[in-house]
């Protein structure tokens, strides 16, 4: 398992040059399937580029390895543009159950490396569950209210 | 549980996390208890108001910080909404109506309209002031719970005189207050239940109020602990 944070921190390295090609700043989410669609670049060459989640080769706890640099590419639709403003960054935005009621801010987010998939969001010392997931805007993350007893 | 007063300036959110409006006023129906909708203001800076109003069956929850829809559809054009709420106005408004028994005692007048929260929303019940009661309360507001079935006129709100059995403090604790209340009415009796001779301060019934609930009035008493009680754990230390 991966955390935002930690992806966040680690360079984005090209499998075919050994450079680092920048460093992931925003996620891009797909609420529907509950995965990582995209990601924003920054800090290498060219600034603010996306790249596919597809894309990426590995996410390893020391590097983010793409196959090369020519996966990096530019925004290709309104919600990539808006996330590569960030406004659509999970981390630190508020929580909204779907009562209406906030839950905190996003602490940090956990997926599987391998498929791209939110496995859970942490929120305090609240571990939501993926599947909880209903959206991702630029005012809130919003999730399933919890079913109490 | 909320006054409808603080529901005012509440974003309102898409399940895709986009506040799209916010609260402008709450629009309610006196004559039918109900709430019917609400008008909204645009989001930011330059607010102004927006000529989509949300109807209650158009919303999926009224919470403590946003009121939730599922998409942007839920707003509806002013001119395609029903007359109830494109005509908000004050004729309807139920502020200020005097609360009379049936037995022809004034409770006070209405100051705000209590509303339960979460996706079933509505108006459960009445803030009152300006009578002797709460006068001689320090000038602090009481409750009472909706009558299912009342007479409304411009000025008065007619109320079955059982409600005053029901007056209640404070907030906390009002919705157990509403459904015994409203249990009350529909018991066919041909005896009503003599009233609490001294309603205000009876013990609140806990037993159907949430943890939520029971932390809050735990919290307002300074019990010790209280944060990680269960709920049973809260209804013995708060009893």
């Amino acid at each position: 398992m991966s955390t935002f944070r930690n992806t966040a921190a680690i360079p984005v390295m090209s499998k075919d040059s050994a450079e680092k090609v920048g460093q992931i700043k925003h996620f891009v989410v797909d609420a529907a399937t509950r995965t990582i669609s995209s990601a924003q670049v920054d800090g290498g060459k060219r600034h603010g580029v996306m790249v596919s989640w597809s894309d990426i080769a590995a996410v390893g706890d020391d590097a983010v390895i793409v196959e090369s640099d020519a996966v990096l590419r530019d925004a290709a639709d309104e919600r990539e543009e808006s996330a590569a403003r960030g406004e659509l960054t999970m981390l630190d935005k508020r929580v909204l159950d779907d009562r209406g009621d906030e839950m905190g801010t996003v602490d940090d987010v956990v997926f599987d490396p391998a498929t791209g998939e939110i496995e859970s969001i942490n929120v305090g010392p609240e571990i939501i569950e993926g599947e909880r997931l209903l959206g991702v805007g630029s005012y809130a993350v919003v999730v399933r209210a919890a079913v109490t007893d | 549980m909320a006054r409808a007063t603080e529901l005012i300036g509440l974003p309102v959110v898409t399940f895709a996390g986009e506040d799209i409006a916010e609260i402008k006023d709450v629009v309610y129906e006196p004559a039918h208890g109900g709430l019917v909708g609400f008008t909204l203001n645009k989001r930011g800076f330059f607010r102004g108001r927006l000529k989509f109003v949300l109807t209650m069956d158009a919303l999926h929850s009224v919470g403590r910080d946003a009121v939730m829809v599922e998409t942007d559809a839920a707003l509806a054009d002013t001119s395609d909404a029903s007359d109830a709420i494109a005509g908000a106005s004050g004729e309807r408004n139920v502020i200020g109506a005097a609360v009379i028994t049936d037995g022809g005692k004034q409770l006070g007048t209405v100051t705000d309209v209590v509303v339960s929260l979460g996706p079933g929303a509505e108006a459960v019940g009445y803030e009152l002031g300006g009578s002797p009661i709460t006068e001689a309360r320090g000038g602090r507001p009481l409750y009472i719970p909706l009558p299912e079935q009342l007479a409304v006129s411009g000025e008065a709100l007619m109320v079955p005189g059982e409600v005053e059995a029901f007056v209640h403090d404070d907030l906390s604790g009002f919705g157990a207050a509403v459904a015994d209340f409203r249990a009350q009415l529909h018991r066919e009796s041909g005896t009503p239940p003599a009233p609490d001779p001294a309603p205000a301060a009876a013990a609140p019934d806990r037993s159907e109020m949430s943890r939520p609930e029971l932390i809050e009035e735990a919290r307002r008493r300074n019990l010790e602990g209280y944060e990680t009680m269960t709920r049973a754990e809260l209804l013995a230390a708060l009893s």
